[in-house]
C-alpha cells in the first residue's frame, strides 16, 4: 500500500491549519496549542509539580529520586491525557471527510498530527517539571545547570511518551476495526490505570523482591530520561546498558510498528470510522426502562427523554470516556482496600468501605457533568422543535436516568453484596445509607449540568472543569468518610437516622435542582439557535513563506 | 473515429465495510467527454462507489483504474487530477470561504496568483465573492454547496465526481451548475454525477448507470433506457428497473396512522 512521500509544503499547511482551527476553538475536544485550555492545564500541572518540588526541598532525597519521581509523574499523567488527545486528533472522521480526497500523503498528514501531539506532550512535561527543576538546585550534588538538564530530560521524556502512545494506537489500528479504536484505547487506559495499584498485590503473590536501586529499572524509559537529566552527575548509574538496551529496542519496535500502520491507509481507516457497526438495544429492555422512567418522571416525555439519555450515554464516545475515567477511582478504591471490604460497622472496618458510596457519587457527578458534551451535538436542533413540556420531560428524564443508573442500581448491587457478606441488618443499612448518599449527591450537584444532554461540542476546558468538580467532591467525600469512621458508623441508629435525613435532603435538593434545570433549558436552547456571523479579515497564514520558497 | 479510452475502468468491484458486501461485482467503463449519471435508491451503494473511485475507500476486490491510475496504489496521483463534491457538506466551520479555498488550492500546489484569480472568478460566478470572509459556519446549506463546488473546480480537474451536487442550491444556481457540467464535459472532461433528481439527470447526462442493492442493473443513454423499457420518462425507467412498487398503498397506510 502506498504511503505517499513526505511533502514539506503540505506539512506546513496542515500544521498551520491545525493551529488556526485550535486558536479559533473549532477542535474544542482537543487541548490545542494556542487555546486557553492548554494554558489552564499547564497552570494546574505547574501547581501539581509542587509535590516533587517539595520533596526536593526537604533535602533528604537525591537528585536521582527527584528525577525518577518527576519522570514517573509525567508519564502517569501524560499517558491518559495523550490517549484521549491522540484518539481525538488521529481519528477525526469529520476532518477526514474534508481532507480525504485531497492529494495529501498519509505520511505528511500523520507527521503534522504527530507534531501537534509531541508539542502538546512537551508543554505538559515542561509544566509539570518546572518547579521540581528549580527546586533541584537545592539538592546536594547538582550544578547550576541542573534545571536545564532536568527540563531537557522532561521534554524528551514527554516527546517519547507521545511517540509511544501514537505507536500503541497504531498497533491498535491493526488489531481492531477503525470504528472501535477509540474505545479500545479507552479500555487500554483503564486497564493500565488499574494495573498500577494491582502491581504490589501481584508482586506479593509471586514473592518478588523489588529493590528501588536495582539495575532492572534501567529497562524502563523513565530511567533513561532521568539518567539524561543527571548527565555528567552520576546519571550513568540509572542507565545499565544490559537492561536499558532491550527496553529501548522494544520501545523503538512499538513506535515504529505503530507509526508504520498509521502511515499506511490512515485516511482510509479514518474515513471508515463513520460507518461504525450498528448497535441496538433489546426491545424488551427498552420497554422495561421506559416503564420505570415513566413511573419516576410521571410523564411519557420524561420517559422518552430519559431513555434517549440512557441510550446515547452508552454510545457517545465523550460520555463513555468520562464514565470509564470516573470508574477507575472506584475500582482503585476496591483494589487497594486493605484487608478487603470489611463491614463499616466493625471497629476495624476498612476506610474503603466508608469511601465507596462517595466514590459512586463522584462517578455519577462526573457523568452528569459530561452529559451535555457530545460528538453528536449537531443533532441538537431536535430540541428546538419540541414543546416546552417535552423539554421539561427531557430535563426530568435526564435526572431520573442519572438517579436510576447512578444511585438506584449501584445501591441494589451494594444491597446484594453487603447483605451476603455482613448480614441483613448491616448490609441493608449500608445499602440504604449508600442510596441516601448517592441521591444526595445528585440532588445537590444535579443542577450544575452544563446544558441539555448531548447538545454541546466536546470541550477540553470542560475536562479541567470536570476535574475541579470531581476534586471538590473528593474532598467532601473524604471528609464525610472520616465523619462516618469516627462517629456515624459507631451506632446503627445513627446510620438509620442519617440515611433518613440525607434522603429527605436529597428529595428537597433534587426538586430545587430540577426547577433550576427546567428554567435553564429554554435559555440553553436560545444559545444554540443563533448563528455566528463573525468575519475574518486576516486570511489563513500564507503558505508562501520564505522558508518554503 | 476511435472512441477515447475510458477514464474509469471498473472490473468485478466488490466492497464491504466489514460486514456483508455493499457492492457486488460491478463492471463498467466511463469515457471522457460525457456526463454520466449514477442513479439508485437510498442505500444502493452510490456514494460508496464514488468514494472508491476518488480513492477515499479501498475496494475489497476487483480492478479499479481511474484516469490511468490503478487504485489503491495510484490514489495520491489520482487525487491531483479530480474534483470531488462529497455527499455531506463537511467544512471547517471556523474558516472563512476564502481561507478554505486557499487551503484547498495550496494543498494541490497551485500557483498563488492563479489561485487567487480562480477563487475570485468562481466565487463571483456563484455570487459568493462578497461573502468570502464570512465564516463557513454562518453559511446556508446552498452557500456551503457552492463552496464545495468551487473547491472541486479550483485546481482545474480533468475529472469531476459529484455526489448530489445540487442539494440546497436555488433554481438559478442549479441551472448554472447544470450548464457548467455540460460545458466541462464538452471540453473532454469526465463528469460522474450522482443524483436523485431524475429530470435533471435526464437533461444533463448522456449516459446513466443505475445501481440497486450494490448491483449495476442498467447502463445506457436515457433515450436507450426509455426505449428498452417502453417508458416515457427516466423516472418511470428507474421505478421499473428498481422494481419500486406502487406508492399509493403505502401513502394510504401512512395516512391511516394519522388523524383524519
Amino acid at each position: 500500500m502506498s504511503i505517499g512521500a513526505f511533502d514539506r509544503r503540505q506539512y506546513v499547511l496542515i500544521v498551520r491549519l491545525l493551529r488556526t482551527l485550535g486558536a479559533r476553538r473549532e477542535l474544542t475536544s482537543q487541548f490545542g496549542m494556542h487555546g486557553p485550555a492548554l494554558g489552564i492545564l499547564a497552570a494546574l500541572l505547574v501547581l501539581l509539580g509542587g509535590f516533587p518540588a517539595l520533596v526536593a526541598l526537604t533535602g533528604r532525597v537525591t537528585p536521582r529520586d527527584v528525577l525518577m519521581l518527576s519522570q514517573t509523574m509525567t508519564l502517569v499523567l501524560l499517558v491518559p491525557l495523550l490517549i484521549a488527545e491522540a484518539a481525538d486528533a488521529l481519528l477525526n472522521p469529520a476532518e477526514a471527510a474534508v481532507l480525504a480526497h485531497r492529494p495529501i500523503g498519509n505520511l505528511t498528514y500523520v507527521a503534522a498530527k504527530l507534531t501537534y501531539l509531541i508539542g502538546f506532550a512537551v508543554v505538559v512535561g515542561l509544566a509539570l517539571n518546572a518547579l521540581p527543576a528549580l527546586a533541584g538546585l537545592r539538592l546536594e550534588g547538582t550544578s547550576r545547570f541542573y534545571p536545564l538538564t532536568h527540563l531537557a530530560a522532561a521534554a524528551l521524556g514527554a516527546a517519547f511518551t507521545a511517540l509511544a502512545t501514537c505507536g500503541a494506537l497504531g498497533v491498535l489500528f491493526r488489531m481492531v476495526p477503525a470504528a472501535r479504536v477509540r474505545n479500545a484505547a479507552l479500555w487500554a487506559q483503564l486497564l493500565g490505570g488499574l494495573s498500577l495499584p494491582a502491581l504490589p498485590h501481584v508482586l506479593n503473590l509471586i514473592d518478588a523482591d523489588i529493590r528501588f536501586d536495582g539495575p532492572y529499572w534501567s529497562a524502563l524509559p523513565v530511567s533513561w530520561f532521568a539518567a539524561l537529566g543527571l548527565a555528567g552527575k552520576g546519571g550513568s548509574a540509572l542507565f545499565v546498558p544490559a537492561f536499558a538496551l532491550p527496553g529501548m529496542v522494544l520501545s523503538a519496535g512499538l513506535v515504529l510498528a505503530g507509526l508504520s500502520v498509521l502511515t499506511q491507509g490512515y485516511m482510509i481507516r479514518t474515513s471508515t470510522t463513520r460507518r461504525a457497526a450498528g448497535t441496538t438495544t433489546s426491545v424488551r429492555r427498552s420497554r422495561l426502562a421506559m416503564r420505570l422512567l415513566e413511573r419516576l418522571t410521571g410523564s411519557r416525555a420524561g420517559a422518552g427523554g430519559g431513555l434517549f439519555v440512557m441510550k446515547m450515554a452508552r454510545r457517545d464516545w465523550q460520555v463513555r470516556r468520562t464514565l470509564l475515567q470516573a470508574v477507575v477511582p472506584l475500582l482503585l478504591v476496591v483494589l487497594t482496600a486493605r484487608g478487603g471490604l470489611r463491614s463499616p460497622f466493625e471497629e476495624d472496618g476498612s476506610f474503603a468501605t466508608h469511601l465507596l458510596p462517595h466514590i459512586f457519587g463522584i462517578a455519577m457527578i462526573a457523568a452528569a457533568d459530561a452529559l451535555a458534551f457530545s460528538d453528536h451535538y449537531r443533532a441538537r436542533w431536535i430540541f428546538l422543535t419540541v414543546p416546552a413540556s417535552g423539554l421539561r420531560g427531557v430535563v426530568r428524564g435526564t435526572l431520573a436516568t442519572l438517579w436510576l443508573s447512578g444511585a438506584a442500581i449501584p445501591s441494589v448491587v451494594v444491597l446484594i453484596v453487603a447483605t451476603a457478606a455482613w448480614g441483613v441488618e448491616h448490609g441493608g443499612l449500608y445499602a440504604a445509607y449508600t442510596l441516601a448518599v448517592l441521591s444526595c449527591y445528585l440532588g445537590v450537584f444535579g443542577w450544575a449540568q452544563r446544558g441539555l444532554p448531548f447538545t454541546r461540542q466536546a470541550d477540553a476546558k470542560r475536562t479541567i472543569g470536570n476535574a475541579s468538580v470531581v476534586f471538590l467532591c473528593i474532598i467532601l467525600g473524604v471528609a464525610a468518610a472520616i465523619v462516618q469512621v469516627v462517629w456515624l458508623f459507631r451506632d446503627v441508629g445513627r446510620v438509620a437516622i442519617a440515611s433518613l435525613v440525607l434522603g429527605a435532603t436529597a428529595v428537597i435538593a433534587g426538586r430545587t435542582s430540577l426547577r433550576i434545570l427546567e428554567n435553564k433549558a429554554l435559555s440553553l436552547l436560545a444559545a444554540f439557535s443563533g448563528r455566528d456571523r463573525r468575519t475574518f479579515t486576516v486570511a489563513l497564514d500564507e503558505a508562501e513563506d520564505d522558508d518554503l520558497a | 473515429m476511435m472512441a477515447p479510452s475510458p477514464s474509469i475502468t471498473v472490473r468485478d468491484l466488490r466492497f464491504s465495510y466489514g460486514g456483508p458486501d455493499i457492492l457486488h461485482g460491478l463492471t463498467f467503463d466511463v469515457r471522457p467527454g460525457e456526463v454520466t449519471g449514477l442513479l439508485g435508491p437510498n442505500g444502493a451503494g452510490k456514494s460508496t462507489l464514488l468514494r472508491i473511485l476518488v480513492g477515499i475507500l479501498d475496494a475489497s476486490s476487483g480492478h479499479v483504474e481511474v484516469q490511468g491510475h490503478v487504485l489503491p496504489d495510484g490514489r495520491l496521483a489520482l487525487k491531483q487530477t479530480i474534483g470531488y463534491v462529497p455527499e455531506a457538506a463537511e467544512l471547517y466551520e471556523t474558516l472563512s470561504a476564502l481561507e478554505f479555498l486557499e487551503l484547498c488550492g495550496r494543498l494541490h500546489g497551485m500557483d498563488e496568483d492563479l489561485l487567487q484569480a480562480r477563487i475570485e472568478t468562481l466565487l463571483t460566478g456563484f455570487g459568493l465573492f462578497e461573502d468570502r470572509l464570512l465564516r463557513l459556519g454562518a453559511y446556508s446549506k446552498g452557500m456551503r454547496q457552492k463552496v464545495l463546488l468551487t473547491a472541486a473546480l479550483l485546481h482545474d480537474p480533468s475529472m469531476l465526481v459529484l455526489d448530489e451536487p445540487l442539494t440546497g442550491l436555488d433554481t438559478d444556481s442549479a441551472v448554472l451548475v447544470k450548464r457548467l457540467l455540460s460545458a466541462l464535459a464538452a471540453q473532454g472532461r469526465t463528469v460522474l454525477y450522482s443524483s436523485h433528481v431524475l429530470d435533471v439527470v435526464e437533461r444533463v447526462c448522456s449516459r446513466v448507470l443505475i445501481l440497486n442493492y450494490g448491483r449495476l442493473i442498467a447502463d445506457g443513454s436515457p433515450e436507450a433506457l426509455k426505449s428498452a423499457t417502453h417508458e416515457a420518462t427516466l423516472e418511470d425507467v428507474f421505478r421499473q428497473v428498481t422494481q419500486a412498487g406502487d406508492v399509493e398503498p403505502r401513502v394510504q397506510q401512512m395516512m391511516s396512522c394519522l388523524r383524519p
